[in-house]
């Protein structure tokens, strides 16, 4: 596409593309919608449904992004939240899509683009990395006529090993990472494979791990050591200002208002008490009701994954709660 | 690839929300293509529906290839 042809502010970048001319940016317009779908792409893919979509969607260089973002004043974020997945994320990022003039992003596939961009591009420079993830945050808080008023990004689990460039990106900005007992994260995953957990398919790295060991080894196993990767990334950052970190059986009552305090967000009661009125549904199928399922969970784990969830996880879990936000 | 004339009405649809606005309310792939053939040629631009059919196809293809 030409770049005379300015790309509109009810458009949002939903996929980068690294072609031999370098990085291209597919946009597709927002149709209005509030991207409060538990996952950024259910938003895009009912956007897509739309034959003017289809037809006439913008694809611009990568450098079309701090374009847009400048132009149409593009909101930073103001918190991000990481996790180590299935501990209550997507909770948290639902309850805070029940706020007015809040944009909520959660996992948005074209920020793990750029967050990897490094490995599709040799040579590709930190900053430069830097100012495209920059101006691709910006791009999806863009409403000219009514700015938002807060700007949450929650990113997926593995880009726990990315803080740096976050921090660099937006120097200040308050996260936290949620984590919960390993055993329930660990049958949760076992239960429902996401696809990036299988060996070969990931783009994590996990140290001391070839391919040929990862696909011997039990699913537990393989697992456990993503989880245990996530967990040492996150520890690793305990000396950051910018970081807290929250148990998901702390979610969604007890923890909120220090999660608000540390994200420096100002709520009225009502708003509070629409953020505690997502949490009684089911995050990710918002039209089903919330049910604990801890016990469950732990009731389901077998032997091998107690196994070795006690010796990989644990560990580090009890690491994790010894820096844990905890109620006065 | 758009051919010119698509081209030309994606940047006057760009420029013109109110166009946007006419063709969003579209659902259905033929009632698109029936309704941008007749709002590019109200602003003087010929385009065929075999042309817009033809974008759909490959707007499609490549969100498609994103899933790939």
């Amino acid at each position: 596409m030409n770049m005379a042809d300015a790309v509109p502010a009810d458009c949002v970048p939903v996929r980068v593309n690294f072609t031999e001319r370098g990085p291209t940016v597919l946009w597709c317009f927002d149709d209005g919608l509030a991207f409060d779908d538990p996952f950024f792409d259910e938003t895009v893919h009912r956007c897509m449904r739309r034959p003017l979509n289809r037809a006439f969607m913008p694809q611009t260089p990568i450098t079309a992004l701090q374009d847009f973002a400048d132009t149409h004043g593009g909101r930073q974020p103001d918190a991000f939240i990481f996790h180590m997945s299935r501990c209550g994320s997507t909770l948290l990022a639902q309850m805070f899509s029940g706020l007015a003039d809040t944009r909520v992003i959660s996992e948005a596939s074209p920020i793990d683009l750029v967050m990897y961009a490094d490995r599709e591009m040799p040579g590709l420079t930190t900053q430069t990395q830097v100012e495209w993830l920059r101006a691709l945050m910006r791009c999806y808080a863009v409403r000219p006529d009514a700015p938002f008023a807060r700007h949450v990004v929650k990113l997926d689990a593995w880009h726990i090993d990315r803080t740096g460039l976050i921090e660099q990106a937006f120097p200040g900005v308050p996260w936290i990472f949620l984590y919960r007992h390993p055993l329930e994260v660990l049958v949760s995953n076992l239960a429902l494979r996401a696809a990036r957990t299988m060996p070969g398919v990931c783009n994590i790295d996990l140290p001391g791990v070839d391919l040929m060991t990862a696909l011997q080894m039990p699913s537990e196993q393989y697992l456990a050591l993503i989880l245990r990767n996530h967990m040492c990334n996150a520890l690793q950052q305990r000396s950051s200002p910018r970081a807290m970190y929250v148990n998901y059986a702390d979610l969604p009552t007890i923890a909120l208002p220090a999660i608000l305090e540390h994200f420096g967000m100002t709520l009225e009661p009502s708003e509070i008490e629409r953020m505690l009125d997502k949490a009684t549904r089911d995050a990710k199928q918002p039209g089903a009701a919330f049910a604990p399922d801890a016990a469950r969970k732990q009731q389901q784990a077998s032997p091998l994954a107690r196994e070795i969830c006690d010796s990989l996880l644990m560990p580090v879990y009890e690491e994790l709660q010894a820096i844990r936000w905890q109620s006065a | 690839m758009l051919s010119a004339p698509m081209r030309e009405f994606r940047q006057l649809l760009f420029a013109r929300p109110e166009l946007r606005e006419a063709l969003r309310a579209c659902d259905s792939d033929p009632q698109f293509v029936i309704a941008t053939v007749a709002l590019a040629g109200q602003h003087g631009i010929a385009l065929a529906e075999d042309e817009v059919r033809a974008a759909l196809k490959s707007g499609q293809r490549e969100w498609i290839e994103r899933w790939l």
